[in-house]
């Protein structure tokens, strides 16, 4: 699916309507001026002819502001056909009512800018050598010098310069652009190697180091496991890394407390991070009291591993940490000493809190939930 | 004539099926073994095994092909996704072809025998990291999809496993017979393997993959 902000119509495009709107305008407002002094000065003139003219002209110029919000519109043939009559009709205006001197002012040439916008030089030539061809029928009927005929070949010169223009400024932008997708693609492709011999030198740095004393070890039961275990981790580590990049909030936290302890007392740690958010201070809190939990299952709970789980719920952070070693009584364990009392305290300060499960025989589990993160 | 379940192992590591078949074949008759989907979808229903411990990623066309492909000539037989892949794609592929558990080889042990009892006798064992797929492929269900989420006790259910309790800890805490809850995991899998179509889909679009492919006939200005 296209997403919305993504422009069907490049730049540009939209920069050259801009110029060829400029030019009806400002040819439309010459006009107007002309017909203005017409309208005053020529007793001969058709008024009715004059002001066909300009209400013509008038009409095809509110119009093709309309048409420049939508520049596809303007680079069809029958947009620039019916431009061109409009701008026929306003040429010929002046010897059909019998003016003394031409009132049609810019507006024909506006035609030309619009017929080299919707097909290059070649088209604004076309329309040019139609306008002439009308300009020269015109002089010879009104019985006018051959010299005052040769003034219609202006539109020809008019023509080259739109035509070249916008051709150049066209072909200038596809080629920039083609440059930058070039550019941008060898970028990708430098960035993709990168990464792959980054890839290859962590997985022989780490992996292939460890294997290879493993290999030397391998009478060793508890120094291979260690090992493997420690490899395992640096593995998960760096597929995390690879999956979220710039990574560095709760899971991140979670996974460096987990390795810690993992690796302090031998023990393993199931872990299961559902989401991750930012380490705010009552997430903080959190990750600390996990740790506490986590060592004291480590230290006391004889299990050969232990369950981390954690999840986002309502604007909390919550962790489970369980076990199923020998367990206690919590109710014969006195209260208001030592860790549990500390970290309960600091839970309830940050608005979270900090449950302890537990019973003889059956494992702990341990649950906390963090203050408010918002 | 024995009672022995019968299994088959499809893994195309040489060291997982080795290690898969040391801690089974004391408790099962291991009736096969295939090292690709290929393989896996001609040899299974010739074997009949009553259950498949499978892997997910395999040469030939992966887990969910073999499921799919046995399914057509044996229904009734019965598969254990069993993986190092905890790959949020490979979950629900395999949960919407329908396997019965899905245990990822973090439980790799002791453990195995048991799983893949429970899978073949209908309990869906889900390991802890599964579960919490689970969880979040429930929390992803939008209602106007007209999928159905979790009710509140599957969802209980399915929390306390990811938490690391077993079936049996996890009916004795809350106070149901371990029979409910194998019904109610049948009811988890069955609604979660219907949204994982959707979730997968979606999973296509935000990767871009769909988006890459509309975009083949688009001309303009790439911004």
């Amino acid at each position: 699916m296209r997403t919305s902000h993504e422009d069907p119509v490049p730049q540009i495009e939209r920069t050259l309507v801009q110029v060829v709107l400029y030019v009806r305008i400002l040819g439309f407002a010459w006009m107007t001026l002309l017909v203005i002094v017409t309208w005053l000065t020529d007793p001969d003139a058709n008024r009715v002819v004059v002001a066909a003219a300009e209400i013509a002209a008038a009409l095809w110029t509110i119009i093709t502001i309309r048409a420049a919000r939508t520049p596809n519109i303007m680079r069809t043939w029958q947009f620039v056909a019916l431009d061109g009559a409009v701008a026929l009709f306003v040429a010929s205006a002046s010897f059909v009512a019998g003016a003394s001197d031409l009132f049609h002012g810019g507006y024909p040439i506006s035609w030309l800018a619009v017929a080299a916008y919707a097909g290059g030089m070649r088209l604004s030539i076309a329309a040019a050598i139609v306008l002439a061809a009308d300009q020269i029928i015109g002089f010879i009927l009104t019985g006018r010098s051959l010299v005052a005929t040769t003034g219609a070949f202006v539109f020809v010169v008019y023509a080259v310069i739109f035509g070249w223009t916008i051709d150049t400024l066209r072909r200038n932008d596809a080629q920039r652009r083609a440059a930058e997708s070039a550019l941008e693609q060898e970028r990708t492709q430098r960035a993709l190697e990168a990464e792959r011999l980054a890839l290859a030198n962590e997985l022989h740095d780490s992996v292939l180091q460890t294997l290879q004393v493993v290999r030397t070890d391998a009478d060793e039961p508890d120094r291979v496991r260690y090992l493997v275990r420690s490899e395992e981790r640096a593995i998960d580590r760096m597929i995390n890394r690879y999956r979220h990049p710039g990574a560095d909030g709760f899971e991140a936290a979670l996974l460096v407390v987990r390795d810690e302890i993992e690796d302090l007392y031998d023990v393993e740690i199931r872990t299961v991070i559902r989401d991750d958010v930012p380490l705010t201070p009552p997430v903080e809190a959190a990750v600390d009291a996990t740790r506490e939990a986590l060592t004291n299952a480590a230290r006391h709970s004889g299990a050969s591993f232990v369950n981390l789980y954690s999840e986002v719920n309502e604007d909390r952070v919550r962790v489970f940490v369980r076990d199923r070693g020998v367990g206690f009584d919590p109710a014969a364990v006195e209260e208001g000493r030592g860790i549990r009392h500390s970290l309960r305290q600091r839970m309830l300060d940050s608005g979270g809190s900090f449950t302890v499960t537990s019973l003889p025989d059956e494992g702990t589990e341990v649950e906390i939930s963090s203050g408010r993160m918002s | 004539m024995n009672d022995r379940l019968r299994v088959f192992l499809v893994d195309d590591h040489d060291v997982a099926r080795a290690g898969a078949r040391h801690y089974l074949e004391e408790r099962f008759d291991i009736v096969g073994e295939a090292d690709n989907a290929i393989d896996a979808a001609e040899m299974i229903p010739d074997r009949n095994p009553d259950i498949v411990l499978l892997d997910v990623r395999l040469p030939g066309g992966g887990g969910t092909y073999v499921v799919e492909q046995v399914r057509r000539k044996a229904p009734s037989i019965r598969f254990l996704a069993f993986t190092v892949s905890a790959e949020r794609q490979d979950v629900l592929r395999l949960l919407q072809a329908g396997v019965d558990g899905y245990v990822t080889k973090a439980t790799f042990g002791p453990d195995l025998p048991d799983l893949v009892y429970a899978a073949a006798t209908d309990q869906r064992p889900v390991s802890a990291d599964v579960a919490g797929f689970l969880l979040d492929i429930d929390e992803d269900i939008v209602e106007a999809a007209g999928i159905e989420k979790l009710t509140p006790r599957e969802h209980d259910v399915v929390n306390l496993i990811a938490r690391g309790y077993t079936y049996r800890e996890t009916a004795a805490r809350m106070a149901i017979s371990v029979k409910t809850l194998e019904t109610h995991m049948r009811h988890i899998f069955d609604k979660l393997g219907v949204a994982s179509r959707h979730a997968l889909s979606r999973i296509a679009y935000e990767t871009g993959f769909v988006r890459a492919e509309d975009k083949s006939g688009y001309q303009g200005e790439p911004r």
